[in-house]
């Protein structure tokens, strides 16, 4: 159904209608009437304000989009995600391929008025490497060994390996140096709550509702079309939907697979669908015996029924490895696991289970897990109660639990005190899973070693061509399969939904506003 | 020290010992609870000793209660990275408070009338004996579903205070003041103690006395109920303000309670130190203020003759 005008007056209601009902619209009248969105601004949700505006310190999606829309980088993905100048206009390469010069852009301004330079890069790297700083950003600019300022427009970075296509490396974002006293930057410095970037939206203020004020910046390449952004906390997912039906949001940057259907069937709202670089996973703790032996595993990653898991949550790719299906790296010819339940139970035996009537057990003992999520992960109750539900009719026996994203770190990746998580991985550009599955990756807390993988990992890291890397990582894609580390799951398909009074929208996979100057509100 | 002043003066420094006491239990509980700010920093594990020492999280208690004593509540870690503490909770303070005072104003005023009207503390039962997160959610769907039916309809076009939990407006901080007088059991217990207070007074010999000389009771009666309310005041602080965690997450009122549940969840530990405290310094405060009037309301309780 076709929304109200947002100017429509009151109509009276007919005789025959309920007295309760007329006394109530008058007294919804009394209480204000019609607000109709102005033209002009483009106000999205987040479940969450951000905390902090200074990219060196991002922790949250809402900071990540924040950040797209106030700061720029050397380079950025252009429409077909290959990487593009931005405050860059080209990069040399020294065929050792151990340093390169960068070309800056001519006449940029920083958001106060004063003037971009190389000065402001060589501080940037400078900044995020200090270890005083306690970037969390910093291993963006681990393969930077050195910068060097040749001249205002000019800067040579040294790299601590060949790197084949330095550019799309260089994507984080930029600040200003005349902003900061130094190169050891604190989260708390003022800038937190005062960024100034070259992005096309200027910081205006926090306000008391904990919303974000934004104002398009003019002054540089291409002006925003949209003349000013709001960002705001509506931290009730249920109600984001609703609150762009009713008109006082433009957009959401996500969609809730229930919501999909109703904003599909409104006139007034466009879905944007749109695919990041996220999988979701069931990871072992391969430090526990049980799950240390391989056809265990395995027989349970061919219990899960994926596709039975995905539907309650979603459309989305089932994956049979760590990348997601439109990746260079994804190798298509790993088969996906498929439930086999007669396979399965012939591997716990081979693993010395036996069915004892409803369950399998060993030893006497029960064969017992716990599944263990994150609380702040969308759709991870309904995953979890699903997967509990067919565990248990194949006769394991399971307990779940979740998890705040404190008590997450300190059980999971710390304690290691989990038998099988459900989670989800999200990737930059860069896709880069060394982390999660290298022998001394921070991220890899299921404990995953094998030093076939390590060295796939290492030739990945030091390749010198595209082609090379793209062998490593698909070989690895394979041999992780088989390994099963992880059950992979799934990566779903994701839709921002916009009123469709906002035209020419394409949403970044995983920044979202990459391309907003393009943007219009009608 | 005269009669009245000696308990007082004793029950204000009561209170300072009582606050020390809330500090330490709160840090510790807060010590206690898995995970701490920097877990929910990404990639923060290879600088946790870094931060661990630039944010004060190897403090001791000692450490922790001298700086409160000092006043010094420190800064926020990681809900408003860099921001004083005292700034926050004064600005949280300020949404709260309005809320806060509605609720008390609520619970007396309806405490009152049910206890006149019995067919009005009947009407009331069934949304007192809801807890608040029920009501809440009752109240916001319930008008919510109806407004957008509404609109849908083509009835009305969406009011400017539409959708209740999205901005603020008269009418959300109405229902979520409502919500937390009555949800949290202060109108059925005023009532209660209200009703029994008035039938004391109304049996009291005074009372009787004064209808024996064909001298009119309810002021006199009424006055003699500013006591047992004001005493009810403070022994019901504590629960209203512990509902304002409930009722502004619900209601998505920034104020003391939704800040107090990102901190906790954020583990940002001197600030829902800082919130916490606070809110045992306003139930405390409370309390005295209610005990003042209670003493200056009730001659017999200061002692006089």
């Amino acid at each position: 159904m076709p929304l109200p005008s947002p100017t429509a007056a009151v109509r009276p209601a007919p005789g025959a209608r309920l007295a309760a009902v007329t006394a109530l619209l008058g007294a919804l009248t009394l209480l204000g009437a019609a607000s109709p969105a102005a033209a002009g601004p483009l106000r999205y949700a987040e479940d969450q304000a951000p905390g902090i505006l200074n990219p060196l310190f991002t922790t949250t999606m809402s900071e990540v989009r924040a950040n797209e829309l106030i700061f720029e980088g050397l380079f950025g993905d252009d429409r077909n995600l290959a990487s593009a100048p931005v405050l860059a206009t080209g990069i040399t390469v020294a065929d050792d391929r151990l340093s390169a010069d960068v070309q800056l852009r001519q006449g940029v301004h920083w958001h106060d008025g004063r003037p971009f330079s190389a000065e402001d890069v060589a501080f940037t790297i400078r900044a995020m490497k200090d270890p005083g700083t306690l970037s969390t950003e910093a291993g963006r600019v681990a393969f930077i060994s050195g910068v060097e300022v040749i001249d205002g427009q000019t800067l040579r970075l040294r790299f601590a390996r060949p790197e084949p296509a330095p550019e799309e490396k260089l994507h984080f974002k930029i600040l200003p140096a005349h902003a900061f006293s130094g190169t050891s930057v604190q989260r708390n410095d003022p800038f937190r709550a005062q960024p100034i970037g070259t992005g096309p939206y200027r910081f205006v203020r926090f306000n008391s509702d904990n919303s974000v004020t934004l104002a398009a910046h003019a002054e540089n390449r291409k002006p925003p079309r949209i003349p000013e952004v709001t960002l705001r906390e509506v931290a009730d997912k249920n109600y984001q939907a609703k609150l762009l039906l009713y008109e006082t949001l433009e957009a959401l940057v996500r969609v809730l697979p229930r919501d999909l259907a109703i904003l599909q069937n409104n006139r007034g709202v466009e879905l944007h669908p749109y695919q990041t670089n996220a999988w979701w996973y069931l990871g072992f703790n391969l430090s526990r015996p049980t799950w240390a032996d391989p056809r265990a595993r395995e027989a349970l990653a061919l219990m899960v029924d994926r596709q039975a898991l995905l539907a309650p949550v979603g459309t989305g790719d089932l994956l049979s490895g760590p990348f997601v299906r439109s990746s260079p790296y994804y190798n298509h010819e790993v088969n996906d696991w498929r439930p086999d339940p007669a396979k399965a139970a012939a591997l716990l035996e081979a693993a010395g289970y036996r069915r004892d009537g409803a369950s399998w057990t060993r030893n006497g003992q029960p064969l017992t897990l716990q599944i263990t999520a994150p609380k702040g992960l969308e759709s991870a109750q309904e995953v979890v109660i699903n997967l509990q539900s067919q565990l248990q009719a194949q006769g394991v026996k399971v307990e779940v639990r979740f998890l705040d994203e404190a008590s997450w770190k300190a059980n999971i990746w710390r304690a290691k005190d989990f038998d099988l998580v459900v989670s989800q991985w999200s990737f930059d550009r860069n896709e880069d899973v060394r982390e999660q599955l290298h022998s001394k990756g921070t991220r890899n807390f299921v404990g995953y070693k094998n030093p076939a993988a390590d060295a796939l990992l290492d030739k990945a890291q030091a390749a010198t061509t595209p082609a090379e890397k793209k062998a490593a990582l698909r070989e690895l894609h394979g041999l992780v399969h088989n390994d099963v580390p992880m059950v992979f799951l799934w990566t779903l398909d994701s839709y921002a939904a916009m009123s469709v009074k906002v035209r020419e929208v394409v949403v970044h996979p995983f920044s979202f506003f990459s391309w907003v100057r393009d943007w219009q509100i009608k | 020290m005269s009669g009245a002043a000696a308990p007082l003066a004793g029950r204000a420094l009561g209170a300072v010992v009582r606050l020390l006491l809330v500090a330490a239990l709160l840090h510790l509980l807060l010590r206690m609870a898995p995970g701490d700010a920097i877990d929910t920093l990404p990639a923060a594990e290879a600088q946790r000793a870094a931060l661990t020492a630039a944010w004060g999280l190897d403090r001791s208690l000692a450490q922790v209660l001298i700086d409160l004593l000092r006043g010094d509540l420190g800064e926020s870690l990681v809900v408003r990275p860099g921001q004083p503490v005292r700034a926050l909770i004064r600005d949280a303070a300020a949404t709260s408070a309005p809320l806060l005072l509605g609720a008390l104003g609520l619970s007396l005023a309806l405490g009152a009338l049910a206890a006149a009207r019995p067919s009005l503390r009947l009407l009331l039962a069934p949304a007192t004996a809801a807890p608040a997160f029920l009501l809440g959610f009752a109240l916001i769907s319930g008008i919510n579903e109806l407004t957008f039916a509404l609109i849908q309809a083509g009835w009305i076009g969406p009011p400017r205070w539409f959708a209740l939990p999205d901005a603020p407006s008269a009418l959300r901080g109405a229902l979520a003041a409502a919500t937390l007088a009555i949800g949290s059991g202060n109108v059925a217990a005023t009532s209660a103690g209200l009703s029994e207070a008035w039938a004391r007074a109304e049996n009291s010999p005074w009372a009787e006395a004064l209808r024996a000389r064909g001298q009119p009771t309810r002021g006199a009666l009424a006055r003699a109920l500013i006591a047992p309310a004001a005493g009810l005041i403070g022994s019901r602080a504590l629960h209203l303000i512990g509902g304002l965690v409930v009722i502004e997450k619900l209601f998505l009122i920034h104020g003391a309670g939704a800040l107090l549940w990102r901190a906790a969840l954020d583990r940002d530990l001197p600030l829902a130190l800082g919130l916490g405290i606070s809110a045992a310094a306003a139930t405390l405060g409370l309390g005295l203020a209610a005990e003042l009037l209670r003493l200056a309301a009730d001659p017999r309780l200061r002692g006089a003759p």
